[in-house]
């Protein structure tokens, strides 16, 4: 019970018999120790039972082979086969080094104290996004009661030309949640030598993220007059059809529904609740295009190409410069005029 | 609930029989498209007399005698191009100038690019547009021209009037918005809003995509849609595709708006309301409306929905000259150039107005005269070559004339010998502040 509180995914208990498992393949402890005298062919004592170790065996196979040839080859010079013997040694010991710290390093941590230790640190990450998920989650679900109110509305008489309910509180909500909760993940400050470069890339991460919501916004306004003309339309061709107006020509429908549009959209574009969304879009897309611009301008310093900016400098540059000389022939023709003129005498 | 019966039936075969037309409409249409289509804009010949960066002069010319000692410089604006003056023969403003024997002028403001974001109105007004009207002073040995401008293009031309006077026998302004305190135009009540600065900081120029991507969003319902829908039913008709996609030819041909000159028009205009109120400076100077004292015709669209009428009546109860005249048609902001039955309202009247307002007899006299003395004095003289073109100012002495012109063009710090003229009178600087 203590056990599955302190350790709720399992993650402990897997470790464990895993590193059970490899000290079972690597062998007992004491086999362990005399593993360098018993488990290579070239050491291997014929009066020693050999130990079944499928980890062993392997060993045993992957070098049968060198061993085998090394000792029976009749060409082979005896000093040869002397330092092939050596190289080998030297190998195999390395690789015994390499064990036996992998086994200290599996042995020490299979111990209660560094798996507790381990694990903590593990289980922040999920602590981390569970919160992370959970505010994700809340706000989604927000969003949708707003939507499914907004549904609840449809089948409601709609009043032509009017923009009184235009929903515009799920982008709010969207925009409320977005900087309550996933905004202040993007302005952590960043550290090290490449700290200037990483804010930068976050900070159009940020901007980017707020454009699509404004652009989002402003191009469902710019759908709602086709939503309003429709609904508009069918109650236009209800109100004929009691009448016994309608018409056959699908010309008159066209002519009409045109007409309906283009008032929609002539009083939508007046609303405050467009303008600001335009205003908003054009800021936000300004806004982004600038970050990223600066992020594009650092890449391309790495390579031998002039940026936007140094462009932007030197066309300044030039600017001044033409103007500085207008004014200044201006002046030198001036001035030019004014040699022609006699000097009159002072009274 | 009360029963109606709805006539699917009928609709339905209305709609088979349409489908039909369409079908063999579409049938035309294709040899239409696929054929040689006449859809050239500026046809009307001329040559380019003047080029200063990106901006060039333009000068129409026929064989026919020029009636007009006048010549007549057209503004066009900054956004699209000064070809809707020129659609095709039979409607172009141009061909109907030409026909009343005008010699006619016009700016070519060209294709800027990212090195144009700096320049700003002073740049386009007492830059280019003063060139070239010393330019035309010269080649045609006046000293005053015809100044007429269109949008935008009239905005400038009211501003060079304004700072220029001396420079402009008569005034014409079509469609230009003036006076930008009013929520009449769409335009108007979005540009209040947006934030310029960043937009002119982060993209430069404005870029003419954009321009063309928000004038269709004004009306979206006719010219996204009903435009298109109106193409489709026509295409079979050979002059109607030609006629329609000239038009489209033009309206989607846009240069990008220097930066600069975006935010001066979008911050002191649009915003702030400067220039009907004579508060905008333009290169350090004051535009005062009251400098405004040659004869004004004022032109402006009952229905435009670009530039209201709100935004264009306020000008001639500005102005400081006596002899000025509102004419408003019955059409929007392009009709004026582009419908023939407007044209032949807007042209003729420009035309007959600017005749009255030519120079009289003499003046023709004195310029006749003028001109022979001042080639004696060429001949002479070179160094004064490049002075004073023959006018009627020349009949003040010229010292005195010289001075005046150094009070306006000489920087404080340059010392202008001033003490020299102690005795003589001092010249008038409200004429030329």
């Amino acid at each position: 019970m203590g056990d599955s509180a302190e350790d709720p995914l399992g993650v402990e208990s897997m470790i464990k018999t895993w590193t059970e498992s490899m000290n079972h393949l690597m062998g007992d402890p004491e086999t362990r120790a005399k593993l360098s005298q018993m488990q290579f062919p070239f050491f291997q004592s014929p009066f020693k039972p050999p130990i079944e170790s499928p980890f062993q065996q392997l060993f045993q196979t992957l070098f049968q082979k060198n061993g085998d040839e090394s000792a029976s080859s009749p060409f082979q010079s005896a000093d040869s086969s002397k330092k092939k013997r050596g190289n080998s040694k030297d190998l195999m010991s390395a690789l015994l080094n390499a064990v036996k710290n992998w086994q200290t390093m599996a042995s020490a941590m299979s111990s209660p104290e560094s798996f507790t230790a381990l694990l903590k640190g593990m289980g922040t990450m999920p602590e981390m996004l569970i919160n992370f998920t959970h505010s994700t989650i809340s706000g989604m679900t927000e969003m949708q009661q707003k939507m499914a109110a907004s549904a609840s509305r449809m089948g409601e008489s709609v009043k032509a030309y009017n923009f009184d309910n235009i929903d515009e509180n799920i982008f709010k909500a969207w925009s409320d949640i977005y900087e309550k909760e996933f905004r202040k993940f993007l302005q952590i400050p960043q550290l090290g030598l490449t700290r200037e470069y990483q804010e930068k890339i976050n900070s159009m991460t940020d901007k980017f993220n707020i454009c699509q919501t404004h652009m989002a916004e402003f191009l469902r306004l710019l759908f709602l007059p086709f939503q309003r003309s429709a609904a508009v339309m069918q109650e236009e061709i209800q109100a004929l059809a009691e009448r016994g107006e309608l018409s056959e020509d699908p010309q008159f429908y066209y002519q009409k529904w045109v007409k309906v549009l283009e008032g929609h959209f002539m009083t939508l574009f007046q609303t405050p609740e467009y303008i600001e969304a335009l205003t908003k879009t054009v800021g936000a897309m300004s806004q982004f295009t600038s970050s990223k611009e600066s992020v594009v301008e650092d890449l391309l310093r790495s390579l031998p190409v002039a940026s936007r900016s140094d462009l932007d400098d030197v066309a300044r540059e030039l600017h001044q410069l033409k103007k500085e000389i207008r004014n200044l022939k201006k002046s030198i023709t001036t001035v030019k005029e004014m040699s022609l003129i006699p000097a009159m005498p002072l009274e | 609930m009360k029963r109606f019966k709805v006539p699917i039936d009928l609709i339905m075969s209305k709609m088979s029989e349409d489908a039909t037309k369409a079908r063999n409409r579409a049938r035309k249409a294709s040899d239409v498209l696929l054929s040689d289509l006449k859809t050239e804009l500026a046809q009307t010949p001329y040559e380019v007399v003047y080029q200063e960066d990106r901006v060039k002069l333009k000068h129409y010319h026929t064989g026919k005698k020029i009636q007009y000692k006048t010549p007549l410089l057209v503004v066009y604006a900054l956004i699209n191009r000064e070809t809707m003056l020129d659609l095709q023969p039979g409607r172009s403003v141009v061909e109907r100038f030409l026909e009343s024997g005008i010699d006619l002028y016009m700016i070519d403001w060209g294709y800027p690019t990212r090195k144009d974001r700096f320049l700003d109105f002073d740049d386009h007004i007492n830059g280019y547009m003063d060139n070239i009207v010393d330019f035309i002073r010269e080649k045609s040995h006046v000293p005053k021209v015809n100044l007429m401008g269109i949008c935008m293009g009239g905005a400038f031309s009211v501003i060079y009037a304004a700072l220029h006077p001396e420079k402009i026998r008569n005034l014409v302004t079509t469609v230009t918005p003036t006076n930008f305190d009013t929520n009449k135009g769409l335009l108007h009540l979005w540009m209040k809003y947006i934030d310029i600065d960043s937009v002119v900081d982060t993209y430069g120029n404005l870029s003419a995509d954009v321009m063309n991507l928000g004038f269709l969003l004004l009306n979206p319902a006719r010219l996204m849609i009903d435009k298109y829908v109106g193409f489709m039913e026509n295409m079979d008709d050979k002059d109607f595709v030609e006629n329609f996609i000239r038009m489209e030819k033009w309206i989607f041909d846009s240069p990008d708006l220097p930066g600069e000159v975006f935010r001066q028009f979008a911050k002191d205009c649009y915003q702030e309301n400067k220039l009907i109120q004579s508060r905008l400076e333009v290169g350090g100077k004051l535009v005062d409306l009251e400098k405004i004292t040659m004869p004004l015709l004022n032109i402006y669209g009952k229905f435009d929905h670009l530039v209201p009428p709100e935004a264009c009546n306020q000008l001639v109860k500005k102005v400081g000259s006596k002899d000025t005249e509102d004419l408003c048609l019955n059409t929007g902001h392009i009709g004026i150039y582009v419908s023939s039955k407007c044209q032949e309202a807007f042209a003729p009247k420009i035309a007959s107005w600017l005749k009255e307002r030519d120079l009289d007899m003499e003046e023709r006299e004195f310029h006749t005269e003028n001109q022979e003395s001042h080639a004696r004095q060429r001949s002479s003289s070179p160094e004064e070559r490049g002075g004073a073109c023959p006018c009627k100012e020349a009949t003040q002495p010229r010292k005195e004339r010289v001075r005046q012109k150094v009070e306006k063009t000489l920087p404080d710090s340059v010392e202008t010998g001033k003490k020299r003229y102690r005795s003589s009178p001092p010249a008038k600087r409200s004429t030329f502040n």
